[in-house]
Protein backbone atom coordinates (compact mmCIF):
# COMPACT_ATOMS: atom_id res chain seq x y z
CA UNK A 1 0.00 0.00 0.00
CA UNK A 2 1.35 3.39 -0.96
CA UNK A 3 1.67 6.05 1.76
CA UNK A 4 -0.18 9.17 1.12
CA UNK A 5 2.09 12.32 1.39
CA UNK A 6 1.60 16.08 1.90
CA UNK A 7 3.92 18.84 0.75
CA UNK A 8 3.62 22.02 3.06
CA UNK A 9 6.58 24.08 1.66
CA UNK A 10 5.99 27.77 0.34
CA UNK A 11 8.86 27.17 -1.88
CA UNK A 12 7.61 26.21 -5.31
CA UNK A 13 11.10 24.84 -6.71
CA UNK A 14 11.24 22.84 -3.11
CA UNK A 15 7.74 21.72 -3.54
CA UNK A 16 8.62 20.79 -7.29
CA UNK A 17 11.64 18.90 -6.18
CA UNK A 18 10.12 16.93 -3.40
CA UNK A 19 7.25 16.04 -5.91
CA UNK A 20 9.50 14.05 -8.08
CA UNK A 21 11.48 12.22 -5.13
CA UNK A 22 7.73 11.21 -4.34
CA UNK A 23 6.87 10.36 -7.77
CA UNK A 24 10.05 7.82 -8.23
CA UNK A 25 8.99 6.08 -5.13
CA UNK A 26 6.58 3.26 -6.21
CA UNK A 27 5.28 3.49 -2.09
CA UNK A 28 4.82 7.07 -1.96
CA UNK A 29 1.79 8.58 -3.18
CA UNK A 30 1.83 12.52 -3.31
CA UNK A 31 -1.88 13.84 -2.50
CA UNK A 32 -1.84 17.28 -1.95
CA UNK A 33 0.87 20.57 -1.17
CA UNK A 34 0.08 23.53 1.00
CA UNK A 35 2.39 26.58 0.46
CA UNK A 36 2.09 27.45 4.17
CA UNK A 37 0.96 26.11 7.58
CA UNK A 38 -2.00 28.11 7.91
CA UNK A 39 -3.42 26.52 4.75
CA UNK A 40 -2.60 22.99 6.12
CA UNK A 41 -3.75 23.21 9.13
CA UNK A 42 -7.68 23.72 7.81
CA UNK A 43 -7.31 20.78 5.40
CA UNK A 44 -5.24 18.53 6.12
CA UNK A 45 -7.22 16.46 8.11
CA UNK A 46 -9.51 15.99 4.81
CA UNK A 47 -6.97 13.79 3.27
CA UNK A 48 -5.88 10.79 5.46
CA UNK A 49 -2.27 11.70 5.25
CA UNK A 50 0.34 9.20 5.91
CA UNK A 51 3.50 11.38 6.01
CA UNK A 52 4.07 15.21 5.80
CA UNK A 53 6.70 16.96 4.33
CA UNK A 54 7.43 19.66 6.42
CA UNK A 55 9.10 22.72 5.74
CA UNK A 56 10.24 25.26 8.90
CA UNK A 57 10.33 29.00 7.85
CA UNK A 58 7.36 30.01 5.68
CA UNK A 59 5.09 32.95 5.93
CA UNK A 60 2.17 33.24 7.82
CA UNK A 61 2.52 29.85 9.98
CA UNK A 62 6.23 28.18 10.05
CA UNK A 63 6.41 24.53 10.32
CA UNK A 64 7.36 24.72 14.05
CA UNK A 65 4.10 26.82 14.88
CA UNK A 66 1.85 24.42 12.76
CA UNK A 67 3.63 21.00 14.95
CA UNK A 68 2.96 23.57 17.80
CA UNK A 69 -0.92 24.39 16.74
CA UNK A 70 -2.19 21.47 16.67
CA UNK A 71 -1.49 17.62 17.85
CA UNK A 72 0.05 15.75 14.95
CA UNK A 73 -0.16 12.15 14.86
CA UNK A 74 1.25 12.09 12.12
CA UNK A 75 5.06 10.99 10.69
CA UNK A 76 6.50 13.84 9.02
CA UNK A 77 9.60 14.79 8.30
CA UNK A 78 11.18 18.31 8.52
CA UNK A 79 12.77 20.42 5.91
CA UNK A 80 14.65 23.63 6.19
CA UNK A 81 18.05 25.44 4.45
CA UNK A 82 18.68 25.68 7.87
CA UNK A 83 20.91 23.24 9.48
CA UNK A 84 20.44 24.64 13.04
CA UNK A 85 16.97 23.43 12.91
CA UNK A 86 17.78 19.96 13.66
CA UNK A 87 17.32 20.37 17.06
CA UNK A 88 13.81 21.72 17.01
CA UNK A 89 13.11 18.40 14.35
CA UNK A 90 14.57 16.27 17.54
CA UNK A 91 12.48 18.18 19.75
CA UNK A 92 9.27 17.65 17.51
CA UNK A 93 9.72 13.68 16.64
CA UNK A 94 10.71 14.52 13.47
CA UNK A 95 11.58 11.12 11.79
CA UNK A 96 13.64 12.63 10.18
CA UNK A 97 15.79 15.86 9.06
CA UNK A 98 16.66 17.29 5.50
CA UNK A 99 18.40 19.75 4.60
CA UNK A 100 17.66 21.77 1.14
CA UNK A 101 18.08 20.89 -1.83
CA UNK A 102 17.35 17.51 -1.00
CA UNK A 103 19.06 14.99 -3.18
CA UNK A 104 17.54 11.80 -4.29
CA UNK A 105 19.60 9.56 -2.26
CA UNK A 106 19.05 11.52 0.75
CA UNK A 107 15.12 11.36 0.64
CA UNK A 108 15.44 7.91 0.04
CA UNK A 109 16.82 7.09 2.80
CA UNK A 110 14.70 9.70 5.47
CA UNK A 111 11.37 7.49 3.47
CA UNK A 112 12.97 4.34 4.47
CA UNK A 113 12.95 5.32 8.25
CA UNK A 114 9.42 6.14 7.84
CA UNK A 115 8.62 3.01 5.79
CA UNK A 116 10.33 1.15 8.67
CA UNK A 117 8.48 3.28 11.68
CA UNK A 118 5.17 2.73 9.72
CA UNK A 119 5.62 -0.88 9.80
CA UNK A 120 6.26 -0.99 13.53
CA UNK A 121 3.56 1.32 14.45
CA UNK A 122 1.18 -1.11 12.67
CA UNK A 123 3.16 -4.20 13.97
CA UNK A 124 2.37 -2.47 17.27
CA UNK A 125 -1.29 -1.50 16.25
CA UNK A 126 -2.18 -5.13 15.63
CA UNK A 127 -0.92 -6.24 19.04
CA UNK A 128 -3.04 -3.55 20.89
CA UNK A 129 -5.97 -4.54 18.95
CA UNK A 130 -5.69 -8.36 20.28
CA UNK A 131 -4.90 -7.04 23.58
CA UNK A 132 -8.11 -4.71 23.58
CA UNK A 133 -11.00 -7.00 25.31
CA UNK A 134 -13.00 -3.98 26.30
CA UNK A 135 -14.55 -0.60 26.48
CA UNK A 136 -15.93 1.26 29.20
CA UNK A 137 -19.21 3.13 29.13
CA UNK A 138 -21.40 5.65 30.97
CA UNK A 139 -24.61 4.00 32.19
CA UNK A 140 -26.36 6.18 35.06
CA UNK A 141 -22.92 7.69 35.99
CA UNK A 142 -21.11 4.43 36.48
CA UNK A 143 -18.50 3.45 34.21
CA UNK A 144 -19.45 0.08 32.46
CA UNK A 145 -17.86 -2.77 31.18
CA UNK A 146 -18.32 -4.46 27.90
CA UNK A 147 -16.66 -6.71 26.58
CA UNK A 148 -15.86 -6.16 23.03
CA UNK A 149 -16.70 -9.74 21.77
CA UNK A 150 -20.27 -9.57 22.91
CA UNK A 151 -20.65 -6.16 21.10
CA UNK A 152 -22.77 -7.26 18.02
CA UNK A 153 -22.98 -4.31 15.99
CA UNK A 154 -22.98 0.14 16.88
CA UNK A 155 -25.93 2.23 15.71
CA UNK A 156 -25.55 5.84 14.93
CA UNK A 157 -28.62 7.84 16.44
CA UNK A 158 -29.27 11.55 16.63
CA UNK A 159 -27.29 12.64 18.92
CA UNK A 160 -26.00 9.10 21.07
CA UNK A 161 -25.08 5.90 19.17
CA UNK A 162 -26.45 2.65 20.83
CA UNK A 163 -23.87 -0.70 21.51
CA UNK A 164 -26.02 -3.90 20.79
CA UNK A 165 -24.38 -6.69 22.37
CA UNK A 166 -25.74 -10.34 22.82
CA UNK A 167 -27.53 -9.49 25.80
CA UNK A 168 -27.72 -5.76 26.39
CA UNK A 169 -28.29 -2.65 24.54
CA UNK A 170 -26.14 0.71 25.64
CA UNK A 171 -27.05 4.21 24.32
CA UNK A 172 -23.58 6.28 24.06
CA UNK A 173 -23.03 10.27 24.15
CA UNK A 174 -20.11 9.95 20.99
CA UNK A 175 -19.57 10.19 17.60
CA UNK A 176 -19.34 6.86 14.98
CA UNK A 177 -16.07 8.74 14.01
CA UNK A 178 -14.61 8.87 17.65
CA UNK A 179 -16.20 5.63 19.08
CA UNK A 180 -14.44 3.57 15.70
CA UNK A 181 -11.13 5.08 17.18
CA UNK A 182 -11.77 3.42 20.51
CA UNK A 183 -12.35 0.28 19.04
CA UNK A 184 -9.82 -2.44 17.39
CA UNK A 185 -9.83 -1.81 14.24
CA UNK A 186 -8.81 -5.31 13.47
CA UNK A 187 -12.30 -6.67 14.75
CA UNK A 188 -14.91 -3.76 13.91
CA UNK A 189 -15.88 -2.03 10.36
CA UNK A 190 -17.39 0.59 9.63
CA UNK A 191 -20.40 -0.45 7.13
CA UNK A 192 -22.68 2.32 6.72
CA UNK A 193 -22.87 6.01 7.64
CA UNK A 194 -25.00 4.47 10.56
CA UNK A 195 -23.31 0.88 11.07
CA UNK A 196 -20.52 0.09 12.86
CA UNK A 197 -20.29 -3.85 13.08
CA UNK A 198 -17.83 -6.51 14.80
CA UNK A 199 -16.52 -8.61 11.83
CA UNK A 200 -16.43 -11.67 13.91
CA UNK A 201 -20.46 -11.95 14.62
CA UNK A 202 -21.33 -11.63 10.11
CA UNK A 203 -22.67 -14.52 8.85
CA UNK A 204 -23.73 -13.37 5.60
CA UNK A 205 -22.95 -10.60 3.17
CA UNK A 206 -23.72 -9.49 -0.35
CA UNK A 207 -23.19 -6.05 -1.74
CA UNK A 208 -26.14 -4.24 -0.37
CA UNK A 209 -26.76 -5.96 3.21
CA UNK A 210 -24.79 -7.78 5.91
CA UNK A 211 -26.74 -10.34 8.41
CA UNK A 212 -25.39 -9.82 11.90
CA UNK A 213 -26.24 -12.44 14.56
CA UNK A 214 -30.06 -12.76 12.37
CA UNK A 215 -30.47 -8.86 11.86
CA UNK A 216 -30.29 -7.18 7.97
CA UNK A 217 -27.83 -4.22 8.11
CA UNK A 218 -27.52 -2.10 5.39
CA UNK A 219 -24.13 -1.25 3.51
CA UNK A 220 -23.33 1.79 2.12
CA UNK A 221 -21.17 1.65 -1.42
CA UNK A 222 -18.07 3.44 0.26
CA UNK A 223 -17.95 1.09 2.86
CA UNK A 224 -18.25 -1.95 0.87
CA UNK A 225 -14.52 -2.48 -0.40
CA UNK A 226 -12.89 -1.73 2.81
CA UNK A 227 -14.75 -4.39 4.37
CA UNK A 228 -14.69 -7.05 2.16
CA UNK A 229 -10.62 -6.30 2.61
CA UNK A 230 -11.19 -7.42 6.28
CA UNK A 231 -12.68 -10.27 5.93
CA UNK A 232 -11.40 -13.55 4.89
CA UNK A 233 -12.91 -14.39 1.56
CA UNK A 234 -12.30 -17.70 -0.45
CA UNK A 235 -13.56 -17.39 -3.93
CA UNK B 1 27.34 27.98 -15.06
CA UNK B 2 25.10 25.30 -14.24
CA UNK B 3 26.78 21.86 -13.91
CA UNK B 4 24.01 20.33 -15.58
CA UNK B 5 25.45 16.18 -14.57
CA UNK B 6 26.34 16.78 -11.37
CA UNK B 7 22.55 18.06 -10.39
CA UNK B 8 20.62 15.41 -12.19
CA UNK B 9 22.80 12.98 -10.59
CA UNK B 10 21.73 15.10 -7.80
CA UNK B 11 18.39 15.44 -8.10
CA UNK B 12 18.17 12.00 -10.37
CA UNK B 13 16.16 13.48 -12.73
CA UNK B 14 16.58 14.46 -16.62
CA UNK B 15 17.31 17.62 -18.56
CA UNK B 16 13.75 18.51 -19.70
CA UNK B 17 13.10 18.28 -15.39
CA UNK B 18 16.42 20.38 -14.95
CA UNK B 19 14.73 22.99 -17.24
CA UNK B 20 11.20 23.24 -15.91
CA UNK B 21 12.94 23.81 -12.41
CA UNK B 22 14.98 26.45 -13.95
CA UNK B 23 12.17 28.09 -15.36
CA UNK B 24 10.11 28.32 -12.16
CA UNK B 25 13.09 29.67 -10.18
CA UNK B 26 13.31 32.26 -12.66
CA UNK B 27 9.89 32.98 -12.22
CA UNK B 28 10.59 33.31 -8.64
CA UNK B 29 13.16 35.99 -9.47
CA UNK B 30 10.70 38.19 -11.34
CA UNK B 31 8.52 38.33 -8.72
CA UNK B 32 11.21 39.20 -6.25
CA UNK B 33 12.41 41.52 -8.45
CA UNK B 34 8.97 43.36 -8.79
CA UNK B 35 8.68 43.43 -5.28
CA UNK B 36 12.05 44.20 -4.13
CA UNK B 37 12.24 48.11 -5.04
CA UNK B 38 9.06 48.40 -3.16
CA UNK B 39 11.00 46.58 0.26
CA UNK B 40 13.38 48.89 -0.38
CA UNK B 41 11.58 51.90 -0.37
CA UNK B 42 9.31 50.91 2.78
CA UNK B 43 12.50 49.95 4.06
CA UNK B 44 11.07 46.41 4.86
CA UNK B 45 13.64 44.51 5.76
CA UNK B 46 11.91 41.29 7.03
CA UNK B 47 9.97 40.63 3.68
CA UNK B 48 13.34 41.42 2.09
CA UNK B 49 14.96 38.40 4.45
CA UNK B 50 11.85 36.13 3.41
CA UNK B 51 11.98 36.81 0.13
CA UNK B 52 15.85 35.98 -0.37
CA UNK B 53 16.15 32.89 2.36
CA UNK B 54 13.05 31.94 -0.15
CA UNK B 55 15.29 31.69 -3.32
CA UNK B 56 18.89 30.71 -1.75
CA UNK B 57 17.95 26.91 -1.60
CA UNK B 58 17.69 26.93 -5.54
CA UNK B 59 20.74 28.83 -5.76
CA UNK B 60 22.57 26.48 -3.59
CA UNK B 61 21.29 23.74 -6.03
CA UNK B 62 21.82 25.51 -9.01
CA UNK B 63 25.48 26.13 -7.95
CA UNK B 64 25.19 29.68 -9.08
CA UNK B 65 27.78 31.36 -6.69
CA UNK B 66 27.21 35.06 -7.37
CA UNK B 67 23.69 34.89 -7.01
CA UNK B 68 23.95 32.65 -3.93
CA UNK B 69 26.31 35.38 -2.32
CA UNK B 70 24.28 38.13 -3.01
CA UNK B 71 20.98 36.10 -1.78
CA UNK B 72 22.93 35.19 1.34
CA UNK B 73 23.65 39.32 2.13
CA UNK B 74 20.15 39.58 1.76
CA UNK B 75 18.65 37.08 4.06
CA UNK B 76 20.67 39.07 6.83
CA UNK B 77 21.02 42.76 5.31
CA UNK B 78 20.28 45.63 7.84
CA UNK B 79 18.47 48.93 7.15
CA UNK B 80 22.40 50.93 6.96
CA UNK B 81 22.96 48.57 4.22
CA UNK B 82 19.87 49.37 1.49
CA UNK B 83 21.99 51.82 0.08
CA UNK B 84 23.27 49.15 -1.83
CA UNK B 85 20.24 47.60 -3.32
CA UNK B 86 20.71 48.74 -6.79
CA UNK B 87 23.84 46.79 -6.62
CA UNK B 88 22.46 43.93 -5.74
CA UNK B 89 19.26 44.30 -7.95
CA UNK B 90 21.92 44.38 -10.97
CA UNK B 91 23.71 41.43 -10.03
CA UNK B 92 20.08 39.37 -9.54
CA UNK B 93 19.37 40.71 -13.07
CA UNK B 94 22.51 39.69 -14.51
CA UNK B 95 22.05 36.07 -12.90
CA UNK B 96 18.97 35.86 -13.94
CA UNK B 97 19.30 36.86 -17.77
CA UNK B 98 22.14 33.68 -17.64
CA UNK B 99 19.60 31.62 -16.40
CA UNK B 100 17.22 32.29 -18.66
CA UNK B 101 19.90 31.62 -21.57
CA UNK B 102 20.37 27.83 -20.01
CA UNK B 103 16.27 27.31 -20.27
CA UNK B 104 16.77 28.96 -24.19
Amino acid sequence: MKLKCAIIDDDPVSVKVLSKHIQQDSNLELVVSYSDGESAINDIDNHKIDLIFLDVEMPKMSGLSFLSNREVHTPFIMISQKKQYSFDAFEFNSIDFLVKPISYDRFSVATEKVKKYVQAESHNHVKNDFKQKNIFVKVKRVWTKIDLSQVVFVKANNMFVTIQTNDNRYHVNISMKDLLKKLPEHNFKRIHRSYIVNINKIDQIDSEVAVVDQKTLPIGKSYLSDLILSLNLIK
Amino acid sequence: MIQIDEIKQFLNCDDQFLKELVAIYNHEISSFLDGYKNFVAKKDIDSIHQQAHKLLGTSKLLNTKVLTSVLEKLEIIQESELHQSSDHELIIKEQKALLEAFIA
